[in-house]
């Protein structure tokens, strides 16, 4: 399969981003150092081009009551101009994708992980079809850009290049800049931050607008390196490595993303199992001894060395100066305190669980 | 891509500086495909090594990677700056950057090692 490009991708080389892939998209990890990148997303501004993120339009008679059904939050409740970020189960309970919906009117605008767009497509286009739901579903993915607005200035900036109605502007929810230019008021990070939705045709002009008004700031272009920084501080999880279709909401310990209380969506049975025979794995914080930073997959063992589960995602936090890790336990010594191994190339590392989220602040505001 | 004068240069991305001693630390090219540096693990001062054995490693917010003596010596100094300022790598590779000092053992090993020229055409191959 060909690497996919975003849509200003030679602008980016040309800015110097350092190119990678993720999620077969060729990406920027940085321009000038993660380290710089990040701080810059703490302390004024960072901008991001997450163009590569699944965008689908739903809409139809039916749409509304879909998404109650295909998901697990009671969306029907959000009112226009809201969205909120909710799971599509599969029919075992185990997660499809984690994706933020927002409500238009009577369409819908649902942004997912990069990594499992196609997926998501042919998931809700089967059910669709299958279960003759008046509903239709637009990719819309290459036909849009998509920038971060990440920090503390984020929200100056906003004021200052759109003039739309602004107070009383909360997060999960978006004003309409122009039609089909949208400005979300969301961040993939602890920090406040916006995102901004165009057609391709006006992304390259904004695009300039945005890094000339971050540059002017003392702000940063910011790559893929220190996103993900950034949203695993925040303990946000990312597709492919918290979220699966074998990890179900209560393995992620985000219970509090499940609306108990509608009639039926897909996945309940087999989470209300869960929820009364327990979870077979729990998601723990990890803050590992020494600066060796745990990756993707490494097992973990007990101290005795028994096998017990294995690392999601593991990063330094330049923050707090410690090695973080995530991963998924065994719920028996997924207990706070508990101090277990990890298996790196050729060394053993010492963990220590801790609580989560690494920080407050998140998905469920 | 920086690339200094003379200097000596081995496959694995090290620089040499010939002082009497040798200063040894990782070239500009090698910090870059690391990004950023966050932890190094430096060699035991004292250690007797062989040229390409493994003296320590690099742990970056990406990958980790591993160090190989460049030279067959004895390691008589590292840089200790390391354990509180690993940017120091990416900052300044081929100065405060550097990693350790090696007491060579056969001057044969250095007519192995790559000048500015040589090592130039050996990136183009990577």
């Amino acid at each position: 399969m060909a690497l996919k490009k975003l849509p200003l991708s030679d602008f980016h080389r040309s800015l110097g981003a350092r190119m990678g892939v993720f999620s077969g998209w060729e990406m920027p990890l940085y321009y000038r150092s993660i380290r710089e990148e990040y701080f810059s997303c703490i302390n004024s501004c960072g901008l991001f081009d997450i163009s590569h993120l699944g965008k689908f339009f739903l809409r139809g008679k039916e749409v509304t009551s879909f998404l109650d059904y295909a998901t697990c939050r009671q969306v029907s409740k959000v009112k226009e101009g809201k969205g909120k970020y909710t799971f599509f189960l599969n029919w075992r309970g185990g997660i499809v994708d984690g994706t933020t919906i927002f409500r238009e009117k009577e369409e819908w605008i649902l942004v997912s992980n990069a990594g499992a767009r196609e997926k998501l497509f042919h998931w809700l286009d089967y059910l669709i079809k299958n279960q003759k739901w008046e509903v239709e579903v637009e990719d819309v993915t290459e036909k849009k850009t998509f920038f971060a607005l990440q920090g503390p200035q984020a929200q100056q900036i906003v004021r200052q290049l759109f003039p739309v109605p602004n107070d009383n502007w909360p997060k999960f929810s978006f004003r309409q800049f122009s039609p089909g230019f949208r400005i979300i008021h969301l961040a993939f990070s602890r920090e406040d931050g916006f995102e901004i939705m165009s057609d391709v045709s006006l992304g390259l002009e904004w695009w300039k607008k945005l890094v000339e008004e971050v540059e002017r700031r003392g702000g940063a272009l910011c790559g893929l390196g220190a996103r993900d920084l950034l949203r695993f501080e925040a303990t946000f999880p990312l597709y492919g490595q918290e979220i699966d279709e074998t990890t179900t909401p209560l393995e992620l310990g985000r219970e509090d993303l499940i609306d108990w209380e509608k009639d039926d969506f897909i996945g309940k049975k087999p989470l209300l199992l869960e929820k009364e025979e327990g979870s077979k794995k729990k998601l723990v914080g990890l803050e590992i001894l020494g600066r060796r930073i745990p990756r993707y997959g490494y097992p973990l063992y007990t101290k005795e060395g028994m096998p017990c589960g294995y690392v999601t995602s593991g990063n330094y936090s330049f923050s707090w100066h410690k090695v973080l890790a995530l991963g998924f336990v065994n719920p028996i010594y997924g207990v706070e305190g508990n101090t277990l191994l990890v298996a790196a190339p050729w060394t053993k590392l010492e963990a220590r669980i801790i609580g989560l989220p690494f920080a407050k602040g998140g998905l469920s505001i | 891509m920086n690339i200094p004068d003379g200097l000596l240069y081995t496959r694995e991305h090290f620089w040499v500086k010939k002082e009497g001693v040798v200063i040894c630390g990782i070239t500009d090219y090698a910090q870059n495909e690391l990004g950023d540096v966050v932890f190094v693990e430096l060699p035991d001062v004292g250690k007797k090594v062989k040229k390409g054995d493994r003296i320590g490693e690099v742990e970056s917010i990406k990958t980790v990677s591993y160090l190989y003596a460049p030279l067959s010596g004895e390691v008589i100094e590292v840089n200790k700056e390391l354990d509180k300022k690993p940017e120091l790598i990416n900052q300044s590779p081929y100065g405060e950057g550097w990693i350790c000092k090696i007491q060579p053992e056969n001057e044969e090993e250095f007519k192995n090692l790559m000048n500015k020229e040589e090592y130039e055409a050996f990136l183009k191959t990577q």
